[in-house]
């Protein structure tokens, strides 16, 4: 029997430990196991028997670090065949009744992936995809990915398995006594990817005991709309007389994984620990229980690398303002690729309290598939907000779906056949929660009744690609009032009807309703207000308008949604607009050799000198009122700066405040540059230095060259950012494309001078031109002067003052 | 703490996993690792102190601290021994020594997701990140530390102090068959990259040395 068939109906028993026994029969330290399949084909024969007689319907082949980078290709073909010939020898000697099969088990391939480890996630993808297509000639019955710490790796494995071959595909996680995985996910964040993708069951193993797993498991089975899986551990080791011994034992083992069972897990087995005795008294056990039938658990969510948003219970604010709609600043930074800037914007306005972040990076002079993927790549890193990918380009979109750590929100789909045509088999594929708009080829419609039967048809179209209602939110569009003042009534309607009709989430872009009317924010947020009573479960929206949080908050208050109303309260505690006051409490009491200084500065200088942000921002602004913005570089933002590197220079400041102070100078000049922005007749000549900085190949510490840079920048300098660990070439090649004057290089480690030195001999050769500083922990005067370096520079001061000799002689 | 008698006694020398409580924050080496010398009075510096007492606030729940650690004999006649015994600085360091502890320890991978978020936005605060995170893994190494000594000295032994790859001339390539031997990758989610860097960054690999009283 096909196993899909016959999971429907039964439990699954899955086999217990492997590496315990392996040891027993002889497997030394340091071995590799997988190599025992063809080495010792009949020991492994015998624990695959060992696992079927007990009632094992699935035994694992001995392919856990099968992959690519542990051995070469033939190795690796010879030792998936000998598993899978192990695994369906035992099948057929074994004296059991039940219905067999055999899974390829796939673990980790042990590499942390980009951006916090040094590896691809596409190249995790292949890796897999090898093992996956071996496995499938092999002749196994399902693949197995198991004990997977990270969820990154864990959809590069189940994408890999997807997309080289129709096998079920079974995904358990190894999960921490906090709940989470090692990189943070939650249980529910693990299910929203996994059933995005169409894992074919889900679960936890390795790690802990039945008992421990137990509130991650209850978990699984709230989120799942698939078969739950567990493969515990018996328990916790410790020694014994010198043999590591397990803490639970297959009594308590089988009565904690049948209590497991009852709560509706439909899949089980052990790992670590457990034998064929454990096996045997869960399958004994379990035969009095009735499996719990697998139901649509009807949820509609998100995930990031980390948490799940669930849609539906509680109105879900998205931030809007990662687009470059209308906005100079956004598209200058879009232009200069300032991801930094883009970054900002979401942090900020995951500070605002939204729960997903739009992102549209759309703008016809750049190549936005490679920016929509940089970007998402770049914040999934830093915020664990899950993101609306928001784009009409279906390229980009698959590229952004595909390195998504999580399952995403896609904006959007509308009613037009060819928009749903492509859109549709992406979000099939990758997972997604799609946001439809109902519009199709004959336009808006301007009656309720319309955008309803769009939705309809939409979610006809979408059944046939097997995305359900559930992974749907309609926009029923909100059009400007000031057009039609009927526009609005059709909105409402439309959200009402979407929502208690059809039963499908709603998402509005709201602010759309008061465009070309004066004093927007009232319009947009008593619109906002209105349409969240008649039921809508989302808005895209400017989460710094005060009015709109206001009404969130209100209403969640209003509608039992915030115990004791404490978040309402918190909100109204934040809405005042801080002030600008004439002297910061805290940090007047400064120490006194730099306070006596400080006496005389005025305000702005003030503030970059004692590193307050807000204010340097605040009176940066005010002063842009009356002066222009060349002047107060010049007269405020650059002395108070010297003043700061001076102290640096003369150990009076420490790095933490040199830094506070670059802080509060780029803020000033965020202001500086918004009015540049604005007014780019005003902009003038600024420094012709160009200069290239990194951290060299096989380096990743960074810390020290984002300072540089930074302080670079507060100087005025124009600064090409080339990351960590950086080919010598890639250096090189910019360094020649953009004809720059100087190249700064970083290193900490004494074993990536050689490449640091490596870099300068090729600049050398192909830029002579180019002017080094080298600098970083390992670096000294001697090293410098040893690998041909122009200049050493001890720390930031000192590549500033390196860069104004440079510019001077330019 | 599985005691020194029973790591000793052991035929296999399986490793072993602690999972500790937060210790205590040692603020001078907090400071220090952000930049300022260690004979600076600080008192003063509300701003700095602000700024720190606002990083560990950021990694409430954000952090876990947890060590793996393994017996080693150095007559052993396996890889990791080979590259000890060719270590002269480690030798000197383990004179005396016939048996000792590996560990790697780690406080997760928290801290860097926390070190990035903030390295654009506020520089200032991704440094005492870097700095807290630091201290961190160097004050649970002082903890293990003192445990394995009390234990140590319980069984008769005195410890030598920690010793780490990549210092004198032990080399960072053996840092595979440390993490391998303690089973790191999949016990404290240690892994690593190609030039043999730890991630999660602030995490700790170090030799412990016995010596038979």
């Amino acid at each position: 029997m096909n196993i899909r068939d016959y999971m429907k109906n039964n439990f699954l028993f899955l086999d217990g430990g492997m590496g315990t026994l392996l040891q027993e029969a002889g497997l030394k330290p340091g071995e590799l196991p997988e190599r025992w399949n063809f080495e010792h084909p009949d020991e492994i024969v015998r624990i695959h028997r060992s696992y079927y007689d007990a009632g094992s319907n699935v035994v694992l082949c001995n392919t856990f670090g099968a992959n690519a980078l542990k051995f070469d290709d033939d190795e690796l073909r010879k030792i998936i065949f000998a598993a899978y010939d192990n695994a369906d020898r035992a099948r057929k000697e074994s004296v059991g009744k039940q219905e067999k099969f055999v899974a390829l088990d796939i673990g980790s391939i042990g590499k942390l992936l980009k951006p916090y480890g040094d590896f691809e996630f596409e190249d995790a993808v292949a890796c897999y995809a090898k093992t996956v297509r071996l496995g499938v000639e092999a002749g196994v019955d399902l693949v197995f990915i198991e004990t997977m710490n990270d969820s990154y790796d864990t959809k590069a494995a189940l994408l890999a398995a997807k997309e080289n071959s129709d096998l079920p595909v079974f995904v358990s996680n190894a999960y921490g006594s906090d709940g989470k995985l090692m990189t943070g996910a939650s249980p529910a964040a693990m299910v929203a990817m996994l059933e995005g993708m169409h894992a074919d069951a889900v679960g936890a193993n390795c790690s802990l005991g039945p008992a421990q797993l137990r509130d991650v498991m209850l978990e699984y089975v709230r989120c799942a709309s698939v078969p739950v899986l567990i493969k515990p551990n018996a328990g916790l080791p410790r020694s014994e007389n010198g043999k590591t011994v397990y803490d639970v034992f297959p009594p308590e083992f089988s009565d904690e994984v049948c209590k497991l069972m009852e709560e509706g897990v439909r899949i089980a087995g052990g790992c670590c620990g457990t034998t064929p005795d454990y096996i045997r008294a869960v399958c004994e056990k379990a035969a009095a229980l009735t499996p719990v039938p697998v139901e649509d658990k009807n949820l509609s969510v998100v995930s990031s690398y980390t948490n799940a948003v669930e849609f539906g219970t509680q109105p879900i604010l998205i931030g809007e303002r990662i687009n470059p709609t209308g906005k100079k600043r956004f598209q200058q930074a879009l232009r200069e690729n300032d991801i930094d800037y883009i970054l900002g914007e979401g942090l900020k306005q995951q500070d605002a309290g939204v729960q997903v972040l739009d992102v549209n990076v759309g703008l016809p002079e750049i190549d936005e598939v490679k920016m929509l993927e940089t970007v998402v790549r770049e914040l999934q890193a830093v915020s664990d907000l899950p993101l609306q990918l928001d784009t009409t380009d279906t390229v980009a979109m698959e590229a952004a779906l595909r390195c998504y750590n999580g399952k995403a929100m896609v904006n959007s789909v509308n009613g037009k056949k060819e928009v749903m045509d492509a859109v549709f088999p992406l979000v099939a594929k990758y997972g997604g929660f799609l946001v439809a708009l109902t519009i199709d080829e004959d336009g808006i419609p301007d009656n309720a009744d319309k955008r309803v039967q769009i939705a309809e048809n939409i979610l006809k179209e979408a059944a046939k690609y097997g995305i359900a209602k559930k992974d749907i939110i309609f926009d029923p569009l909100a059009m400007t009032i000031s057009a039609d003042t009927k526009a609005a009534l059709a909105t409402i309607d439309a959200v009402d009807k979407i929502r208690h009709g059809i039963g499908a989430n709603t998402s509005l872009g709201v602010s759309n309703v008061s465009f070309g009317l004066p004093d927007r924010n009232i319009v947009t947020s008593v619109f906002f207000a209105s349409v969240l009573e008649r039921g809508l479960s989302a808005a895209i929206m400017n989460p710094y308008s005060v009015e709109m949080m206001d009404v969130y908050y209100a209403f969640r208050a209003l509608h039992d949604l915030d115990p004791n109303c404490i978040d309402y309260i918190g909100h109204t505690g934040r809405r005042q607009p801080v002030q600008v006051q004439a002297s910061a409490s805290s940090a007047v009491d400064q120490d006194s050799k730099a306070a006596s200084l400080k006496e005389e500065l005025s305000p702005l200088k003030n503030a970059i000198v004692r590193g307050l942000k807000e204010k340097a921002g605040g009176l940066t602004k005010e002063l842009l009122q009356t002066q222009a913005a060349l002047d107060i570089v010049q007269k405020e933002i650059i002395p108070a700066l010297d003043i700061v590197g001076q102290g640096f220079e003369a150990k009076t400041v420490f790095l933490p405040q040199l830094l506070m102070a670059a802080e509060a100078a780029k803020a000033s000049f965020e202001d500086i540059k918004a009015n540049m922005a604005a007014h780019p007749e005003q902009a003038a000549e600024g420094k012709r230095l160009t200069v290239i900085i990194a951290t060299v190949h096989g380096d990743i510490h960074d810390i020290g060259k984002n300072i540089v840079k930074l302080i670079l920048e507060n100087y005025g300098f124009e600064v090409v950012d080339l990351g960590k660990d950086v080919p010598e070439q890639t250096i090189v090649d910019e360094a020649i494309k953009l004809h720059a004057h100087m190249v700064g290089l970083s290193a900490l480690m004494t074993t990536t001078v050689p490449a640091m030195e490596e870099t300068i001999k090729l600049l050398r050769k192909q830029a002579p031109w180019v002017k080094v500083a080298v600098g970083g922990a390992v670096m000294t005067q001697e090293y410098s002067d040893q690998i041909g370096a122009d200049k050493y520079c001890k720390d930031a001061m000192d590549t500033v003052r390196y860069a104004e000799e440079l510019e001077k002689e330019l | 703490m599985t005691d020194i008698k029973t790591l000793i006694a052991a035929t296999e020398n399986v490793p072993y996993y602690k999972e500790y409580e937060a210790p205590d924050i040692n603020f001078g080496e907090l400071y220090r690792y952000s930049g300022i010398p260690v004979a600076t009075d600080t008192s003063e510096m509300s701003e700095i102190k602000e700024l720190a007492a606002e990083a560990i606030r950021l990694c409430e729940g954000a952090l876990t601290y947890r060590v793996a650690y393994s017996l080693f004999r150095l007559d052993e006649e396996d890889e990791l021994m080979n590259m000890f015994r060719s270590s002269k600085d480690l030798m000197t360091n383990l004179k005396g020594c016939d048996i000792g502890v590996i560990f790697a320890a780690t406080v997760g991978a928290g801290i860097d997701r926390m070190i990035r978020r903030y390295k654009s936005a506020r520089p200032a605060m991704s440094l005492m990140l870097q700095a807290y995170g630091a201290e961190r893994a160097e004050s649970l190494c002082n903890t293990f530390n003192e445990d394995i000594n009390a234990a140590a000295v319980e069984a008769g032994y005195k410890t030598h102090p920690r010793y780490s790859p990549g210092f004198g001339d032990l080399p960072i390539k053996v840092q595979p068959l440390f993490l391998d031997k303690l089973n790191a990758a999949k016990r404290l989610g240690i892994t690593l990259g190609d030039s043999y860097l730890m991630s999660p960054s602030k995490s700790v690999t170090a030799v412990i040395g016995f010596k038979k009283v």
